[in-house]
């Protein structure tokens, strides 16, 4: 099934008096149960590229359908409710809230989704390898521990695609190899979508398909052999 | 921008409250100096005065060197007709024409006998063109006059007044001729205004005019006692605003806090000095100053000179370097501390510890200063251990130091019980946790709190006007009295009753503007008593409706000690007990009598005296009785029969309800202008709140994105919002509540530092509506911030992060 397919999209930015055109005619489908990493250099525009494809920002240009439908045709009510159960979100800046603890970023979470059984909670914080810090605050474990927690957050309402911006930005590499650990098993056990922004070539290993940016144009769409 | 109009509004509301003095006694001069144009001093009659003609020509023998012109004046109220009106009454002004001239400072030329000069509003009010003719009654017959010239109102000769040669005048009504040197008003103009005091002085002692009253047109006494019972008022609620302001500054600090904190965590890290940095913090409030400070004093200049207009002034009101430069002071000590102070704390802290979220900080200590200042309050509640305005200005401290704690202590409470409850909700994880510790939160609270105080509390004192003047007013059942009465009143009162039908009538005894003297030691403290009344004790509810302690009643009705009763305020300004001696000077016949204090009265008009003087047997035989007390039915032709009648006795008759009347028009414009001052301070405080919701903003908008990202509906999150606002907004009612229950009765007492007193009396229902009302202004404001967030766009604020 097709998740996200766009047709000769593109994206602009005003900045200014000058209009800058950061994504050209991108031509992209994306399929159940793919893992997609996106790489290209610094300001080629993944970011972009991936809030776009995730709805939290609208394309200037093209056709663009998320779960079949049109993006024009989801209200402002209808993506937050997307956000809330088909698709999950983790930055590279964790984007915690501070004054919560480790389980009270959960539970928000949890409770914005309206979901019945907080054990999910539970199982997640297992998942990864969280349990025994969940009383802490963010500003009291490591950045590798919060991106987990960021990771565990956005699968709390069982997503079925996850879009993640260079989540091991921020880590080192033992910390950045857990994480990508973390989304594999989420895409091989699991089944999840994953689509994934990164610097680092060395990440494909993990992905089932390559998109290469330059300048806001696909350079290179191929798929890669696990 | 948040910063800056904070800054100017503060430097604002600094100068209304510390120049509110400043501006009503130049309000208050003009008011009462503008309609007499150049004119300084007026010499005439009062009810004291055995003779209502005075003549000029001692004034212009003695005193000329003084003046620039002396304008001798005859007028009086008069029946006018005109066409088909059978009439109506205008003031008649008459003079010699050059005499009009100097007093409305125009050129007029001739005026012929047999003509007349309009006013403007007369001739709109009854139709009347030049050349009309107009029915003067003179002594009983009419005598009618062309109207000359229609002049526009200007100085005294505006309204409905009419002006005629008083040559004429006079021989028509006395049949003299050549009278031009008599009048009943002289208009002085003179040279150097300062010496008014001094040629009142030599007047007082001038046989020729002793028996008249002096006085200056504005008189610097009078304009300092309005003045001083004007800004009584406002002491209360002038301290808490500017407490209020102190608090609005406090929190808007941290939102420049938070950038310089990083600023210098990012400099410090790199090894750069901290001087650096500070220079460039001071160099921004500098030049946030330079243009905030002038702003707030133009803001200020404004709202005064606004309010002088209302009441009609057209002369400039002048802030006063002094009050500019407090202000400014106060602003730069607050704003300078406030730069320094928290940059020590910054310089103390590592550079990395400064780049942290420092948003949050849990708030230690509330318990203490919550419990020691309910002790303190209980405790100074039940010693009452200093003289009344200390005890009210503990009392109301300690008061709001604890409402204040305890807004903050509810807050965590609320806060810590939310996010302990099991079953978990977003606003009991979200909004308790920042109710808890969010220190922008946390200040938005105290804004909204003080600014509910302070909007309250504008609206109690401003409807405590106009409901007391309207008590006053009520207080006075009688209509009318007519006073100087030489013979028998009681013959008077018969007379009255033949021809006219009237409800009630009493002889008694008025003296008016008398000199007490309170004091109860060596130092005399003299004050004037409007009215001093004595009349039988049993017969007082037929014209006056007030309440007296008990007691008093009966000791009015003794026939051997005088007794006197004046208000409670008197009694509270003066320490007063029942019992004390007051002298008063009742004339020249009893220059010396002391009478013993038999209670209060429970009014806040402190110019009204009860005696026993009517009832005691020593003066049994003196006729003292001067005054008929009357109350109309309703008999449209009493008062003109009257004065018509005793006039020429020289009998004086006072309205009461037209010298309420007169008083009121005097009170709404002083409460028009009140009511000004009120709502700059109340828009101020919604400006304020405003921009503390932008703090608010700025502070939440990151988590708030958080929520959005996370798939919180815009409903959702208007509900997230919704409770958030609400919750501060109760708590915040909750505690000004209780704290205007505080305030408010001490409002009266805390006069008395201002040697002022007035009861303002409390209830819950309307102290609880105000705090609604000033609650409701407070969601009104905080609407502006719902707006931001829901238009918040999440990816900016991710990216940021
Ligand atoms: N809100 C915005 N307004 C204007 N220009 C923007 C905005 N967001 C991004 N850009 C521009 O779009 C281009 C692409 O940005 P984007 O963040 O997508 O790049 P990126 O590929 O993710 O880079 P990096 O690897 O450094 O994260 C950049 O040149 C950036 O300056
Ligand atoms: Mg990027």
């Amino acid at each position: 099934m097709d998740l996200i397919e766009c047709k000769k999209m593109n994206k602009n930015y005003q900045n200014g008096k000058i209009e800058a055109q950061i994504l050209k005619e991108i031509d992209l489908t994306i399929h159940t149960s793919e893992f997609v990493g996106i790489t290209g250099p610094s300001g080629s525009g993944k970011t972009t590229l991936l809030y776009v494809l995730s709805g939290l920002e609208k394309p200037s240009g093209g056709t663009l359908s998320l779960f079949g439908k049109p993006i024009g045709d989801y209200s402002e009510t209808d993506l937050s409710e997307l956000r809330k159960r088909r698709i999950g979100f983790v930055f590279q800046f964790y984007n915690l809230v501070p004054n919560l603890t480790v389980r009270e970023n959960m539970m928000l979470a949890w409770i914005i989704g309206k979901n019945q059984d907080e054990t999910i909670i539970d199982e997640l914080l297992q998942l990864v390898g969280m349990k025994e810090f969940q009383n802490h605050y963010p500003n009291q474990i490591s950045g590798g521990m919060q991106q987990r927690i960021a990771v565990a957050r956005s699968l709390i309402n069982d997503p079925e695609i996850l879009f993640a911006d260079e989540p091991t930005g921020n880590l080192d590499t033992k910390n950045g190899k857990d994480i990508m650990e973390l989304l594999r098993k989420l895409h091989r056990e699991n089944g999840k979508t994953i689509v994934l922004v990164t610097h680092s070539d060395d990440y494909l290993q993990y992905c089932s398909r390559n998109i290469k940016l330059v300048d806001g144009m696909i350079v290179k769409d191929e798929i890669l052999s696990l | 921008m948040v910063v800056f109009l904070t800054l100017t509004l503060s430097m604002t509301l600094t100068i209304l409250i510390l120049g509110m003095n400043n501006g009503f006694s130049q309000i208050f001069y003009h008011q009462l100096q503008d309609p007499y144009l150049n004119v300084d001093m007026t010499l005439t009659y009062d009810s004291n005065s055995e003779s209502r003609i005075l003549n000029k020509r001692g004034l212009t023998e003695r005193y000329s060197a003084y003046y620039r012109f002396a304008a001798c004046f005859f007028n009086y109220y008069s029946l006018i007709g005109s066409g088909d009106d059978p009439g109506y009454y205008a003031q008649v002004f008459s003079g010699a024409v050059i005499d009009l001239e100097n007093l409305i400072d125009t050129d007029l030329g001739v005026l012929n006998d047999g003509e007349m000069f309009v006013t403007r509003s007369m001739a709109d009010k009854h139709g009347l063109s030049e050349n009309d003719t107009v029915r003067l009654y003179v002594s009983g017959s009419e005598v009618p006059y062309r109207i000359k010239a229609i002049l526009p109102d200007r100085g005294l000769f505006a309204g409905e007044a009419v002006f005629v040669n008083k040559v004429e005048l006079l021989q028509r009504l006395f049949s003299l001729s050549g009278l031009s040197n008599l009048g009943n008003i002289v208009y002085i103009d003179l040279i150097d205004p300062a010496q008014a005091d001094t040629v009142s002085g030599l007047l007082s002692e001038d046989p020729d005019y002793s028996g008249f009253v002096a006085a200056p047109t504005a008189d610097p006494l009078v304009i300092k006692m309005i003045t001083k019972n004007t800004s009584a008022l406002f002491i209360g609620v002038g301290g808490i605003t500017l407490i209020a302001v102190l608090v609005v500054l406090n929190s808007v600090f941290p939102l420049l806090f938070q950038d310089f904190r990083q600023q210098i965590g990012i400099i410090k890290t790199l090894g750069g000095d901290h001087r650096f940095s500070l220079s460039i913090w001071l160099t921004q409030f500098l030049l946030m100053s330079m243009g905030a400070v002038p702003l707030g004093i133009y803001l200020a200049w404004a709202v005064f000179n606004q309010g002088a207009a209302i009441l009609g002034i057209q002369s400039v009101i002048r802030l006063g370097g002094a009050v500019v430069l407090v202000s400014l002071a106060a602003y730069l000590l607050f704003v300078g501390g406030e730069v320094l102070i928290r940059f020590r704390r910054l310089i103390r802290q590592s550079g990395v510890a400064l780049t942290y979220d420092h948003r949050h900080e849990w708030v230690r200590g509330g318990f203490i200063v919550l419990g020691v200042s309910g002790i303190l309050f209980v405790v100074q509640k039940l010693t009452e251990a200093f003289s009344e305005p200390v005890n009210a200005l503990l009392s109301m401290i300690f008061g709001i130091v604890f409402c204040f704690t305890l807004c903050d202590f509810l807050a965590s409470m609320i806060g810590a019980g939310l996010s302990r409850k099991k079953q978990k909700s977003l606003f009991g994880l979200f909004g308790a946790q920042n109710l808890r510790s969010n220190k922008i939160v946390r200040s938005s609270l105290r804004v909204a709190m003080i600014s509910i105080v302070v909007i309250a509390l504008n609206l109690t004192v401003r409807s405590f006007i106009e409901a007391d003047s309207m008590t006053l007013k009520n207080n006075v059942l009688a209509d009318y009295f007519l006073t100087n009465i030489v013979d028998d009143p009681v013959a008077v009162q018969t007379q009255i009753s033949a021809e006219y039908d009237v409800e009630a009538m009493q002889d008694a005894i008025i003296y008016r503007y008398i000199s007490m003297d309170l004091s109860q030691d060596e130092t005399p403290r003299r004050r004037r008593a409007v009215f001093f009344i004595s009349l039988p004790p049993e017969n007082m509810d037929a014209f006056f409706d007030y309440e007296f302690d008990s007691g008093v009643l009966e000791k009015l009705a003794d026939t051997q000690t005088p007794y006197i009763t004046v208000s409670e305020g008197v009694g509270k300004i003066y320490g007063l007990k029942v019992g004390d001696e007051v002298v008063v000077e009742l004339g020249r016949d009893n220059p010396q009598m002391t009478f013993i204090i038999a209670g209060f009265i429970h009014t806040n008009y402190h110019g009204i005296v009860f005696s026993n003087l009517y009832r005691l047997e020593a003066f049994a035989n003196a006729g003292m009785a001067n005054t008929v007390i009357i109350k109309n039915g309703d008999d449209e032709t009493l008062k003109p029969g009257l004065m018509a009648k005793y006039n020429a006795r020289l009998y004086y008759l006072v309205d009461f309800q037209e010298l309420f009347a007169e008083g009121m028009d005097e009170i709404f414009l002083v409460m028009d202008f009140m009511s000004l001052l009120a709502y700059s301070i109340v828009i101020g405080f919604v400006i304020v709140i405003i921009n503390n919701s932008l703090l608010l903003f700025y502070s939440l908008k990151n988590d708030y994105a958080k929520l959005k990202i996370l798939g919180l509906s815009p409903t959702g999150l208007a509900g997230q919002l919704g409770r958030e606002v609400l919750s501060i907004t109760i708590i915040a009612a909750f505690c000004s509540f209780l704290a205007l229950c505080v305030l408010i009765p001490h409002l009266g007492p805390l006069m008395l530092f201002a040697t002022f007193y007035k009861t303002i009396p409390w209830d819950a229902l309307s102290t609880g509506w105000r705090t609604l009302a000033a609650a409701g202004v407070l969601i009104f404001s905080y609407a502006f911030y719902l707006h931001r967030v829901l238009r918040l766009d999440p990816i900016t604020e991710i990216k940021t992060y």
